[in-house]
């Protein structure tokens, strides 16, 4: 097994950056999945029982690194999987706040696996400073790989784009402190809306004219309170599912990425996914699933 | 002595006692002819950190003659509680104070701080007592190190900075050209942490002149708070040292003012320096002779005495052995005063009680203790404990008068 990474270009760095940060508040854990064509970073879902992943960010590798190596476990599964601490990812690519010339990320073995991140800091014109990280890694063995398969789902009942993430984030922190589920929603014409329901108060914001990804009809049967279909107008089709509120504003908040689409998929009563793209960068998907009662 | 701090350096002094009480829990005052030194000491003994302010600090710096004398080595000594020195210098003393002025007088109990407000004419009067006092020598000269090293304090904090926040070691193996600075040293990496390591040229120091390639292991407590307060000020850092295993000084200058800090180090190469005991910093406290009226005679006929045969005062341990004669005259001292005027002097009587427990140590030494009891035998105690009282006696029932029950029964049949 060997791989080694060189990162040049200092917008990549800083994506790169943002992306280790963004995981750092996600979770204390993450894999990265190396493959000749991508990088992978997934965290899955803390909690006991089957590993789902929870979020799946994919990095291209031609975007990101100048120089890559890698020979996999075998030829046939040319790619390694490792588990480590996202927190010390985070803070030591930190240091590439400074003026780092390049950033080169390699697999060694110094008394035990580790991922070392070596960046060439230009303090001034001349002179460079070497900077030297060792973070110690689990390699994980080919028989767990299938704990990290990509979840494709494509049966959605909508997909809309989200409105500004800043916005959302502002109403989402004040909606956490009555209650702790989010019921989101969203219809043919545009409209997300995010709700909250308690014994005193219900309380929604909507989202206007949002552009409609997809959207699919007569999915959904829509019932009235006797069991009985409504026919009324299209506008009415709803779809919402309820999640848990303070993994929404993780998300939300835990976000640094700039300018980079946003969308918010829906299955009736099952799961929200939020995808975010910066095109040719990144694809972030995080997976929220429907909070039982 | 008088001193005059004027507002602009008061926020030097504020700082300086803020960094002081990073390191240790009491400071020892000293004043000489054209400096004040601010000293303290860690606990363990590890880290001593000392500010010296020169006589160009103060507007206005007064000594009385009379009170340098050769007997006090022309040095006016006391010694402070940080935790009553440091409430006084919290917030920005510079903005609020017109002055400062620091009292004290050699027969007094207290040390007082004068705070002339800038605003309202308000000056506020802080009365400190003072500990018992004490003077410390320190058993090395700064700045004798052959590396001498001299580094802006951003460098130092951009190295610390990549760095885990929870690191509290630097590793520095110092080579002619360059440093390496590490948060570890081999075989003793912390799997959950981050191992870094950066590397340094030489050039980025001011002044970078190694004649003895080392490794140099020390805490970075010290070290972070040596850079905080160079940062406030702008001053340059420099390192001072031999080698691992010898001490380290960190030494801040200014025309006015110089803050030192001296750091024992391990060599993590060499074998048998791994307790912190081998690496404390040579260092004395030494108890004032300032209620000593002993005649030169007398003094000498105690110094020719083998006080260790003797009983009565019985008040050597072994470290006394070290430095003879300072100790024995506190230890007559104290013993005296503790005799003759006992209700006087708290403090002298506190130290002859430390003696006192020391003797019962050297006589217990003899006696080997009981081997611990056996739980059986506990519980035996424990229910029978009545039979293992001293004051247990049979109790009386009187005379049998009738016979047995069962046999008066058979009788009648």
């Amino acid at each position: 097994m060997k791989f080694r990474g060189l990162m040049s270009d200092s917008a990549a760095m800083r994506d790169f950056m943002n992306i280790a940060t963004s995981l750092s508040k996600f979770s204390k854990e993450c894999v990265m999945r190396i493959t000749s064509r991508n990088v992978y970073f997934i965290v899955c879902d803390e909690e006991s029982g089957p590993r789902r992943p929870l979020v799946w960010c994919d990095l291209p590798v031609n975007f990101y690194f100048k120089e890559y190596n890698l020979v996999g476990v075998s030829d046939r599964y040319n790619e390694i999987y490792m588990e480590f601490s996202t927190a010390l990812l985070a803070r030591s690519v930190s240091v590439l706040k400074q003026n780092v010339k390049n950033l080169k990320i390699k697999l060694t073995n110094k008394e035990f696996p580790c991922l070392t991140l070596e960046m060439e800091l230009v303090p001034e014109e001349i002179q460079t400073r070497q900077c030297v990280h060792d973070i110690k890694v689990d390699i994980i063995s080919r028989t767990h790989w299938s704990n990290y398969e990509e979840p494709r789902f494509n049966d959605f009942h909508v997909t809309i784009s989200m409105p500004h993430l800043k916005h959302l984030k502002n109403i989402v922190e004040r909606m956490k402190s009555m209650s702790h589920k989010l019921i989101v929603s969203a219809n043919k014409s545009g409209r997300l809306i995010l709700q909250i329901k308690t014994n005193t108060v219900t309380l929604s914001s909507h989202f206007l004219d949002l552009s409609l990804e997809s959207f699919a009809v007569g999915h959904i049967p829509n019932l009235n309170e006797d069991g009985e279909p409504i026919n009324e107008d299209e506008e009415q089709e709803i779809v919402s599912s309820t999640i848990d509120i303070k993994k929404f504003l993780m998300f939300i908040s835990g976000m640094q990425l700039n300018n980079c689409k946003a969308l918010c998929s829906i299955v009736q009563g099952k799961m929200v996914k939020l995808y975010m793209e910066q095109p040719g960068a990144m694809k972030l998907q995080i997976f929220l699933t429907q909070l039982s009662d | 002595m008088n001193c005059i701090v004027p507002a602009q350096n008061t926020k030097v002094i504020s700082k300086a006692i803020n960094a002081l009480a990073k390191v240790g829990d009491e400071i020892y005052l000293e004043a000489k002819r054209d400096e004040l030194k601010l000293t303290t000491l860690n606990m363990s003994k590890t880290v001593c950190a000392q500010c010296c302010f020169f006589q160009s600090f103060f507007s206005s710096y007064d000594i009385k003659e009379n009170q340098l004398t050769e007997e006090n080595n022309e040095t006016i000594t006391c010694k402070l509680f940080m935790k009553s020195v440091l409430p006084l210098f919290k917030g920005n003393l510079e903005k609020k104070l017109e002055f400062l002025k620091i009292e004290f007088d050699m027969s007094s109990d207290f040390m007082i701080f004068k705070m002339k407000y800038k605003f309202d004419q308000i000056l506020m009067i802080h009365k400190l007592r003072l500990m018992d006092s004490e003077t410390l020598s320190i058993g090395i000269t700064p700045n004798s190190g052959i590396n001498n090293l001299l580094a802006s304090s951003s460098l130092l904090n951009q190295v610390l900075s990549m760095f885990n926040l929870s690191d509290n070691e630097i590793t520095l193996e110092i080579m002619n050209s360059r440093i390496i600075a590490r948060n570890y040293y081999t075989g003793t990496s912390n799997p959950k942490q981050m191992r870094c390591e950066v590397k340094l040229s030489a050039g980025e120091f001011f002044i970078f002149d190694v004649k003895n390639e080392t490794i140099v292991n020390f805490a970075l407590k010290p070290l972070r708070t040596v850079i905080s307060f160079a940062e406030t000020f702008n001053l340059q850092i420099g390192l001072n040292f031999d080698g691992g295993g010898k001490p380290l000084t960190l030494l801040m200058k200014n025309p006015t003012f110089q803050i030192y800090l001296i750091v024992s180090t391990l060599n993590p190469n060499k074998e048998g320096q791994s307790t912190m005991s081998s690496t404390s910093l040579p260092t004395t406290t030494q108890r004032n002779k300032k209620n000593l009226n002993i005649t030169i005679e007398d003094q000498q006929a105690l110094e020719n005495e083998n006080w260790d045969e003797d009983i009565q005062f019985g008040k050597i341990n072994e470290n006394s052995k070290k430095n003879n004669f300072v100790s024995i005259m506190k230890k007559a001292n104290s013993y005296s005063s503790n005799k003759e005027n006992q209700s006087e002097d708290l403090n002298e009587s506190d130290i002859s009680e430390v003696y006192r427990m020391d003797v019962d140590d050297n006589i217990d030494l003899d006696v080997i203790p009981k081997s611990p009891e056996s739980p059986r035998r506990k519980k035996i105690k424990l229910v029978f404990s009545r039979c293992y009282e001293p004051t247990i006696c049979v109790p009386n029932l009187g005379k049998e008068i009738n016979g047995n029950s069962d046999s008066n029964n058979s009788k009648i049949e």
